[in-house]
């Protein structure tokens, strides 16, 4: 019984962590309809900021602030010298220019850094005892951080004029528009949003696991999953789609032998299954997609 | 005047077939052992390339061809010692086929952004479904029956014979009937419906021959390399080549992943040889996005446009000379 309750208080903690790189996504695709598989890399360039910050010294507070600042700027760069040049091309050339821009920042992060993994070696926090049930503070750390940044995220989409541009551009292009709506703005504070939530997901990254080029990708096709379990562009889905993953992930690589290497597995059969039952997402508009 | 527009035409028609056949001579008769290597290479992406643009006709942009490669690849090498290799190759193909269809049947109602994470999803789960199944030896992956004793040169030749065999049947589907048919299915699927086009059949089929160009892809991998792990085959890297040198090359065209895909290998490996095996594909993510950018119809599309406006220059001059 403590395994069990152990396992689920796990999947719940990293939960915080997807749900903050999948609301991401989510923003993202919601307003510019355009689906960034670029987001894992930013996740990526993020941890290697805060990994070279904390080893020379800094603050891990200081060190997110400057990851979460420095991708929301890429991402608008980014935004900026290609995106914007493919938001009225056809679904498969958008697709494939993220994957290109993705190709381009993995592959420059093995130059800069060389594959080789590194670890920060860090204690957030000290352990939490319950019982017999123990949860490591670095897990606690990455939840209270992970759901700042998502709630924080809904905060500014429901609270302020930006993220109510931002809404109404995602819920109906054509009538932001015409009601003065700047949807180029809105397009770009998308990137930016979605490029700092990614920069500060980086930091979680590497505090929680190791640091290499291409840990980003593992994470984003996590986000794609849980983005499309909970609707494209909708941020309650994203934190419901990511607590389910985690939690399921979490079951799966403890219950079953050599279960941690099918993780990638749970969430696509979850995806899959998903797609058969219920194909518009928990919180997908009807007729979204078919 | 007529014998010049005849050989047009035939050059049209034919020249994709000639253009093979003359490149796979000279690669067999003038090219290194290493060269002929590579050309294999790029004859596996050619199938894959092609068997997504034939999807993609239907407006079904797959964003994981590498499911079936990858089912193509295992299920050569597995059967191919207990039914000999011809049979593996047929059972393989209809195998494939068989299940390409169940998941377009599946995935037939998504569109866009959902069809292409959907079809994403089913790959990387393809790759967990190997590692779990009692029959493929898991992660410490499989050994498979190398064809022709790995003479290159002849591995050449079949790969170039089922390369046309994959052309001629993109070049079926690119006549005037289904051609048209595929366009009213992607651009507006009730017209598609309504004017008699069996929308869900036609979706499906077309998902099935896909799915069994990929295997054919896949099983010329399985007999040129002697051993694969299930996360050679069953990666991303694949759907990304897949749909790059097709949209690079050229969409709704036999020739478009023909281009492309000479155009995204050669860059590869020009690439790794000036900077080595670590972070090449720099350049090629640099490339994908130039050319997504400056040139959305790939080159087929620039060479059209080039043709076209000789064409109208030519029309012009002839109506001020009357």
């Amino acid at each position: 019984m403590a395994t069990l309750i152990q396992t689920i208080i796990f999947g719940l903690l990293v939960a915080g962590l997807y749900a903050c790189i999948a609301s991401g996504v989510s923003i993202v695709v919601g307003v510019t309809r355009i689906i960034n598989f670029a987001h894992g890399e930013l996740v990526m360039l993020g941890a290697y900021v805060t990994y070279y910050l904390y080893t020379a010294g800094v603050n891990i507070f200081i060190c997110m602030i400057a990851s979460f600042i420095s991708m929301g700027l890429l991402s608008l760069v980014s935004y900026q010298l290609f995106m914007r040049r493919v938001l009225d091309s056809a679904e498969h050339n958008q697709v494939l220019s993220t994957y290109g821009l993705s190709i381009l920042l993995s592959n420059a992060a093995m130059l800069l850094f060389t594959p080789i993994v590194k670890a920060m070696h860090v204690t957030m926090m000290p352990s939490l005892h319950l019982g017999p049930i123990v949860i490591p503070g670095n897990y606690i750390f990455i939840a209270i951080f992970g759901f700042i940044l998502y709630f924080g995220l809904i905060f500014f989409v429901n609270k302020t004029k930006l993220g109510a541009m931002m809404k109404l551009t995602s819920e109906n292009r054509q009538l932001a528009k015409y009601s003065g709506v700047n949807t180029d703005l809105a397009y770009q504070v998308s990137f930016v949003v979605g490029g700092a939530l990614a920069g500060a997901a980086g930091t979680l990254v590497a505090v929680m696991l190791y640091v290499y080029p291409t840990v980003g990708s593992e994470y984003i096709t996590k986000a794609f999953a849980i983005v499309v379990m909970g609707g494209l562009g909708s941020i309650p889905g994203a934190l419901l789609g990511a607590a389910i993953l985690a939690v399921g992930e979490s079951l799966v690589s403890t219950y079953i032998p050599n279960g941690a290497s099918l993780n990638f597995g749970v969430s696509f059969v979850m995806l899959i299954l998903m797609l058969v039952i219920r194909p518009n997402g928990f919180f997908g508009k009807r007729g979204d997609r078919a | 005047m007529t014998n010049a527009k005849t050989a047009n035409r035939l050059l049209g028609k034919y020249g994709i077939y000639v253009f093979i056949i003359l490149a796979c001579i000279v690669v067999y008769f003038f090219a290194s052992l290493y060269f002929q290597q590579i050309v294999l290479g790029v004859i596996i992406i050619m199938i894959l390339g092609i068997s997504w643009d034939v999807l993609a006709r239907t407006g079904q942009a797959s964003f994981g061809q590498s499911t079936y490669f990858g089912i193509g690849v295992y299920s050569v090498a597995i059967l191919a010692p207990i039914t000999g290799v011809v049979a593996a190759w047929i059972i393989s193909i209809i195998l494939t086929m068989g299940i390409a269809a169940l998941f377009g049947m599946l995935l037939s109602k998504l569109k866009g952004r959902y069809f292409a994470v959907s079809t994403l999803a089913l790959s990387m789960a393809m790759q967990v479904i190997v590692l779990v199944l009692p029959f493929t030896s898991g992660a410490s992956g499989i050994s498979t029956t190398m064809l022709f004793r790995s003479n290159r040169g002849a591995q050449v030749i079949l790969a170039t014979v089922l390369l046309l065999v994959a052309v001629f049947i993109s070049e079926q589907l690119l006549r005037p009937r289904p051609r048209t048919a595929a366009f009213l299915i992607r651009s507006n699927a009730y017209l598609a419906e309504s004017s008699g086009i069996p929308v869900f059949r036609r979706k499906v089929m077309t998902f099935s021959i896909s799915g069994g160009l990929a295997c054919l892809a896949g099983a010329i991998y399985s007999s040129i390399y002697g051993y694969v792990l299930p996360e050679d085959v069953f990666n991303v890297k694949y759907n990304v080549m897949a749909i790059a040198v097709s949209i690079l090359g050229g969409v709704d065209s036999s020739a478009g992943p023909l281009l492309g895909a000479i155009l995204v290998r050669g860059i590869e490996e020009a690439t790794k040889r000036t900077i080595g095996s670590t972070g090449y594909q720099l350049f090629v993510g640099l490339l994908i996005i130039v050319c997504v950018v400056t040139m959305p119809n790939g080159i087929v599309g620039v060479i059209k446009k080039h043709l076209s406006r000789h064409r109208e220059r030519g029309i012009k001059k002839s109506g001020e000379a009357v």
